[in-house]
């Protein structure tokens, strides 16, 4: 699998906390990676640095080959890096079709000048996530998980080669997880997106679709690998836990 | 033939986007019917000239400035700034280009955009940076100084202005200045305003007017999604200064033949713009039509029936307006709609 994204030595500081700590790893094309570990960690940083939203004070950060380290977030969105915010950002006084299209408009190499492609694009994505049905409907007054949904749409239809999901599963129930699931285990099997997605919590959800984890802990990268290896990982439990609750647990699993 | 053109119309109303189409065109028409129908009044009762002329200013008014704010959410509190340019140009072409004959529509409308354009960049450029109300407060500050450059520094007559009727009459002869200043002014009016409706419309079926709606709902939300904020809120601010160009040319240089900077530069019309825009309902293409008849009627029979105390009574009204209907009337319209595929009809 030839390589996607590549961090190099990447770190962030804000003010005098080093939010995120010379972390290096690559994705390649077609990867289901899951970020976990703990509030405060540095994942969304992570994800921000990557997006572009803030551009790291040492360390490069490639895209296909290409240095994007000091790209805008929009170019780097025109490169095939979308995202979905934690908190979900549709754009409310527009319609659920209008929010879509509008990534379909401004996704990769979309170069349309007339918005009715776009707004057709829109409607195909809108049935893949099952908001079709709401499509006329102002995005404002959707409900929680179907905000996620929509940012979720919005983001497939820039027709990324790298989806970075922001705790995209966060506050869903079980069914619509596996809804959320499914949709992205099939966009990456029928047209190798990567997906990198951020987790806190829900650890049910990055077992269910990730293939690979990485942990971050005080801002650097301690544990990365299949994601089999990463869960026995004693190592896991101790960043969640602390030394003793992990002892605990490992006795309670032996016992 | 027919039958060919009829199958080909039934496959394109199978697909739900050309009913988006169908319907940016149906409101352009019906906007630009408006237009029409004040133009048959004008020719029709020539006694209420001087009251359609007027509607026509505010209706191409908050036409102009919706481009921008409407479209964008950020509100240019320095944009009479565009028409005061517009209007010099006319001026200025007649004044110290010696321009006097007919030429004077082609190049001097053709100075006015341009003045109005490099102002855009200038503090497009500059401005666009800031965000809500950090905007507005740069951007007054760019009118009240262009106006005391002009006024403190002479140029351009100072605070006299420039008064150039007797040069038209060289040029033009008695009878033509008087045609250019009734009938041509009135015709360049109407011509600017079927022309902001063209660009509306060509903005709402385009990327452009999808990206300025998405700086509007979440700026940050838009880059991140891929749209290059700067650029398409500099081609609104640009599109919009250029038709207030046009319109301070048309209605203030043109008509008057006299250009005045206390006059030009006042924010007043500024105001006048945004209340338009709030209260027709921002972001649409029949908004600001309908924003503009009702505050250029209410304010010209205000004025007439009670001079004076036409502001007492409008300002109320207006904010009472405004307070029931913060998206505008055509916005209310939009919200009460039951059927939601409607909803992105009327806009």
């Amino acid at each position: 699998m030839p390589e996607l994204l590549r961090l190099e030595n990447v770190t962030k500081r804000f003010g005098g906390i080093i939010a995120v700590n010379n972390v290096s790893f690559t994705i390649n094309h077609g990867e289901l990676v899951g970020i976990i570990g703990p509030n405060g960690s540095g994942k969304t940083t992570l994800f921000n640095l990557i997006n572009g939203v803030y551009r790291p004070d040492t360390g490069r950060i490639y895209f296909e080959g290409r240095d994007v380290t000091n790209l805008p977030p929009y170019a780097r969105a025109r490169m095939g890096i979308a995202r979905t915010f934690q908190i979900p950002r549709p754009w409310g006084g527009l319609t659920v079709r209008e929010n879509v299209a509008i990534g379909a408009l401004f996704g990769k190499g979309s170069t349309s000048i007339f918005a009715f492609d776009a707004l057709e694009e829109a409607d195909e994505v809108l049935r893949l996530v099952g908001l079709y049905e709401k499509r006329f409907e102002l995005a404002a007054k959707l409900t929680a998980p179907e905000k996620k949904l929509l940012e979720l749409a919005r983001a497939l239809a820039m027709k990324p080669k790298l989806l970075l999901l922001d705790e995209v599963m966060a506050g869903l129930s079980s069914a619509e997880i596996e809804k959320i699931v499914m949709v992205v285990k099939r966009i990456r099997d029928e047209m190798n997106i990567s997906v990198v997605a951020l987790v806190e919590h829900v650890m049910k959800a990055v077992v269910s679709f990730a293939e690979r984890l990485i942990v971050m802990h005080q801002g650097k990268v301690v544990l990365d690998g299949s994601l089999d290896e990463v869960i026995r990982s004693p190592k896991l439990a101790e960043i969640y836990l602390g030394e003793e609750g992990a002892r605990l647990i490992q006795s309670l699993i032996r016992s | 033939m027919v039958l060919s053109i009829g199958g080909l119309a039934k496959t394109v109303q199978l697909r739900t986007v050309t009913v988006f189409a169908r319907n940016v065109l149906a409101r352009s028409l019906l906007t630009l019917l408006v237009y029409i129908a004040l133009a048959a009044v004008y020719t029709a009762f020539p006694a209420y000239s001087q009251f359609v002329s007027m509607i026509l200013f505010y209706v191409i008014l908050g036409q102009a400035f919706n481009m921008f704010m409407g479209m964008t959410g950020y509100v240019d509190f320095g944009y009479v700034a565009f028409l005061a340019l517009g209007a010099y140009g006319i001026a200025v072409a007649a004044k110290y280009l010696g321009v006097t004959d007919w030429a004077i529509l082609p190049v001097g409308l053709s100075l006015s955009v341009l003045m109005a354009l490099m102002l855009a960049l200038a503090v497009g450029l500059i401005a666009l940076r800031l965000r809500g109300a950090y905007f507005a407060i740069a951007t007054i500050g760019v009118n009240e100084g262009i106006r005391y450059l002009i006024e403190g520094a002479g140029i351009w007559g100072g605070s006299l202005g420039i008064a150039f009727a007797k040069e038209l009459r060289q040029g033009l002869g008695r009878e033509g200045a008087n045609l250019l200043m009734t009938m041509v002014a009135d015709a360049v009016l109407v011509s600017v305003g079927v022309l902001a409706v063209l660009l509306t419309a060509t903005m709402l079926v385009t990327r452009v007017g999808f990206a300025l709606q998405a700086i509007r709902e979440d700026e940050d939300a838009a880059r991140a999604l891929g749209v290059n904020v700067t650029k398409y809120k500099l081609i609104a601010f640009s599109a919009s200064a250029s038709i207030g160009s046009l319109l301070g040319a048309s209605y203030w240089a043109l008509k008057g033949a006299y250009v005045e900077p206390d006059h030009v530069f006042n924010i007043g019309y500024t105001v006048e713009a945004i209340v338009i825009v709030m209260l027709g309902g921002a972001g649409t293409l029949l908004g600001p039509v309908i924003g503009g008849i009702l505050y250029g009627s209410l304010s010209y029979f205000l004025n007439v029936m009670m001079p004076g105390l036409q502001l007492l009574l409008l300002a109320p009204l207006l904010l009472a307006v405004i307070v029931a209907m913060p998206e505008g009337i055509v916005g209310m319209i939009r919200q009460r709609l039951r059927d939601p595929r409607l909803r992105e009809l009327i806009t």
